[in-house]
């Protein structure tokens, strides 16, 4: 074997020449027995398999998240992307190779990256399944005083924070929420760029949300050079020069970092989706108000994010226009003498008469409907992103067994688990349809006994109604899991769906030409999806 | 009526939520047997526990099932309960030392037991199997002071003087695998044997001298000695197959022309300079040896 370094500790001989010239003193036979057999135990004989599996007794890893591990340490070499759907638990697949490294003594120094509001989620995780004690940077810690530091991205990005972390020799970087780091131009780019890192797991459900090139940015990252660099990669596959040869090349190179497990394949029986869209008739007083604001015109606000609001709740547009300083509106807000949606989610509540889960974009609408339940004999939690973890918990537990409703919005989607509940009303729609995957994943995802039941509101003749249609009828996203999406995004090209959703209910001169340029839009969307069932006998990564 | 209907078809209400459970989770048929093994495995870390706090002298105060509460011994608390403030305090004002009491549970599942799976009922009671900190920490603090041993054999007769080592093997790139190899060198013959650990282990080996027996002299020094074990192990590592290093070498190779090609005209870059150094770093191969422990055994046998 040559040219491999061997290399011999020398602490034991010069400790032992000690002894012999001292005449001892010598260890005990049993204890020196039994430090043969725990080290024997500890030892991993194997290049390949998970000797993780030994090491945990707190829960049972599902089949699929240990063949991830395994292929992500063995095929990959510890440099991939977890792309798995909404639910699946990557961060248990990042768990368990974290632990295979630690048990295995390949890794050290850890670096776990993430938003904020997850940091204490992910300590919980690690110390109560895997046994690794994470510590949750604090301001002046010093990068080097723990093994293993869980820190927000924002507080490592930090000018003196950086300078440090860039001395530092990390062994494994865990990247949760990647997605934030498809652009090359942020300082979150950079920071991961700069980092050290023997291994390095990204994990986002969203590898590409808009645009191929997001995904050459992330693939970057892991491994430079992977898809060679950039000229040549979009010369080669940008959509309009793209083969079908290019396409499946692109997808083999691709599946060599990123595994991405879809609910269909991991041999779990989901419970099912019944999805019931509900369309509401605005009553009069509310139709004068989003006649009004349709009308309206401002160089600092776009027509189409009052309109959206005035779907929503008057309390929304209300507090958009207060803080623009617009008060030309405000007798159109003040006849509103009722909210039709609100109206409609009430009864629907009472007739479910079990937990239910209602998203809304607007915090003012969450306000509103928390009052308005309140009005009605109703308990209701809100929840949000920006509430402190103990907070989150909080109303967790509040949701769990006081309440009969949780009002979320948006943001508060992320690291929220509520398997117990079975219904979601999406009181307004996103327009993204993966952020409404989300939505839908924070009650359907394993460990979910019972059916789910999405109820989408949508008012009629306004731009929501345009937009289900679309998005949400049509193409049918509901009934197929939105996973594919992110391919038939790419495959058309469609840099911006949102953006382009926009331009087209903004920029329209007439009813006509913006009906024209949505079912255009909507059998592109339907072609490329066609196109996508077809490739899609064929894994998106390795099997 | 639904309830009686169910009771005759013998599912109780408890067993179909368990069904379904099962159902969303995805439990495979191995489970059962699998949670077996893990009985088997979590006796013999009782076991392990309960002889290593006897050995090191720690009074058991409760041994049941598999629980366990011992009183650790001064030496004990210093070396596991990191708390040398408290140590640096009693040594000057002279108190009295109040070692830790500890208490380790090693199976939550059975019967017996199952009080002690609640972390909030049970406190003060540590959950110990294979993957838990306590006990790496303990494996830890053992082979530290159980690294350098001299043994002779209970017998009335000549004893061979020989040298062992238990070494740690460790083959190294961006995977791992690890080795146990325990040699002997007899210091009078310069014959090497290897399984030397357990070839003595059913030997009578005390650490003092019996009566009417005594120790030949040795030819090799212990120098000698200690450098031919370590040429013995060196030998041994080149004629193993080296396929795992000429694997990762080529992966290393290809992670560098993917690099080049990503830089291409940029070779000077802080950033690629970086790249180059982790990539070498993770990829190298190499081998690590460890020493575990050994020693001097005096022996009755001159071969084995």
């Amino acid at each position: 074997m040559k040219n491999i370094t061997v290399s011999f500790n020398p602490e034991w001989r010069q400790i032992f020449e000690k002894k012999v010239a001292e005449d001892g003193p010598w260890c005990n036979y049993d204890l020196y027995k039994l430090a043969i057999k725990s080290a024997k135990s500890t030892l991993v004989p194997d290049f390949h398999g998970l000797k993780v599996k030994e090491f945990l007794a707190n829960f049972e890893p599902l089949e699929h998240q240990l063949q991830t591990a395994q292929e992500v340490i063995e095929k990959m070499n510890g440099k991939a992307i977890l792309a798995d759907e909404v639910g699946l638990g990557k961060t248990i697949e990042a768990g368990l190779i974290l632990k295979e490294y630690l048990i295995r003594g390949l890794v050290k120094k850890v670096l776990i990256l993430v938003p904020a509001s997850l940091a204490s989620q992910w300590s919980q995780e690690l110390i109560e399944k895997f046994h690794i004690p994470a510590v949750i940077y604090k301001k002046n810690m010093g990068w080097n005083s723990y093994n293993i530091f869980i820190s927000s991205i924002d507080m490592a990005k930090r000018a003196e924070n950086m300078e440090q972390l860039v001395q530092e020799e990390f062994d494994l970087i865990i990247i949760d929420e990647a997605h934030k780091l498809k652009n090359k131009q942020t300082k979150n780019y950079e920071l991961v760029q700069k980092l050290s890192k023997k291994y390095c797991l990204l994990l986002t459900a969203t590898p590409i949300q808009n645009k191929l090139e997001e995904i050459f940015y992330l693939v970057s990252l892991l491994k430079p050079g992977h898809l060679g660099n950039y000229e040549a990669f979009m010369k080669r596959f940008s959509t309009a020069k793209r083969s079908v040869q290019d396409d499946h090349i692109l997808k083999e190179l691709i599946s060599k970092v990123m595994v991405r497990n879809r609910r269909e394949n991991t041999g779990i029986e989901w419970t099912k989706r019944n999805v019931e869209t509900i369309f509401i008739e605005m009553s009069p007083t509310e139709r004068v108000l989003y006649d009004a604001v349709s009308k309206f015109r401002s160089d600092f606000m776009s027509t189409l994010i009052l309109q959206r609001e005035a779907c929503s709740s008057r309390e929304a547009v209300y507090f958009t226009l207060k803080n623009c300083g617009h008060d030309g509106l405000l007798p159109y807000i003040e006849q509103v003498d009722r909210n039709s949606k609100a109206e409609k989610a009430l009864e629907l509540i009472q007739k479910i008469n079990d937990k239910v889960l209602i998203f809304t974009e607007y915090r003012a609408t969450q306000l509103y409907l928390q009052w308005y339940f309140k009005m009605n004999g109703i308990i209701s939690v809100p929840f949000r992103g920006g509430f402190k973890r103990s907070k989150k918990d909080w109303m967790q537990m509040l949701f769990q067994n006081r309440a009969q409703v949780m009002i979320a919005t948006e943001a508060g989607g992320e690291g929220l688990n509520l398997q117990f509940c079975h219904n979601i009303i999406n009181f307004d729609l996103p327009w993204n349809p993966m952020r409404l995957e989300q939505r839908i994943g924070r009650i359907h995802r394993f460990g979910q006994t019972e059916d789910v039941n999405i109820y989408n509101f949508a008012t009629k003749n306004t731009v929501e109604e345009h937009v289900m249609r679309i998005l949400y009828e049509k193409i049918q996203l509901f009934e197929d899991v939105v996973g594919e999406l992110d391919d038939i995004l790419t495959r058309l090209e469609v840099k911006n769906l949102e953006k382009h959703l926009v331009d087209i209910l903004s920029k329209s001169k007439t009813e006509g030409e913006m009906r024209v340029k949505m079912d255009n839009l909507t059998s592109l969307i339907e072609f490329a999806k066609e196109l996508g069932n077809e490739s899609h006998s064929h894994r998106v990564y390795s099997s | 009526m639904t309830k009686r209907i169910k009771h005759t078809r013998g599912i109780s209400n408890a067993e179909l939520q368990r069904k379904k459970q099962e159902k969303a989770y995805g439990f495979d048929s191995h489970y059962l047997t699998k949670w077996r093994k893990h009985h088997v495995q979590s006796q013999e870390i009782h076991d392990f526990l309960h002889d290593y706090f006897v050995l090191n002298q720690c009074e058991i105060l409760e041994k049941s099932g598999q629980f366990l509460s011992v009183k650790l011994t001064v030496d004990l608390d210093k070396a596991l309960m990191n708390r040398p403030f408290y140590w640096h305090y009693l040594e000057k004002t002279g108190g009295e030392a109040n070692p830790s009491v500890l208490n380790f549970v090693t199976d939550w599942t059975s019967e017996e037991n199952k009080k002690y799976a609640d972390p909030k009922k049970a406190k003060d009671i540590e959950k110990i199997h294979f993957g838990s900190t306590r006990l790496h920490q303990i494996f830890e603090a053992n082979q530290k002071v159980s690294s350098h041993i001299r043994l002779y054999e209970n017998c009335q007769n000549a004893l061979f003087p020989w040298l062992c080592q238990n070494f740690i093997i460790s083959y190294k790139c961006e995977k791992l695998k690890s080795v146990f190899l325990s040699v002997g060198l007899n210091l009078i013959n310069g014959n090497i044997i290897e399984d030397f650990d357990s070839k003595v282990g059913d030997l009578d080996l005390k650490p003092k001298i019996a009566d009417l027996s005594y120790t030949l002299h040795p030819f090799i020094t212990l120098n000698s000695g200690l450098n031919r074990l370590e040429n013995y192990v060196k030998e041994k590592l080149s004629t193993e197959d080296n396929g795992w290093a000429v694997e990762a070498r080529y992966r290393l190779e290809n992670e560098i022309n993917l690099l080049n090609e990503f830089y291409e005209d940029d070779l000077n870059n802080e950033i690629y300079q970086k790249e180059v150094k982790d990539l070498n770093d993770l990829f190298t191969p190499k081998i690590d040896v460890r020493v575990l422990n050994g020693g001097l055994f005096y022996l009755s046998n001159s071969n084995f």
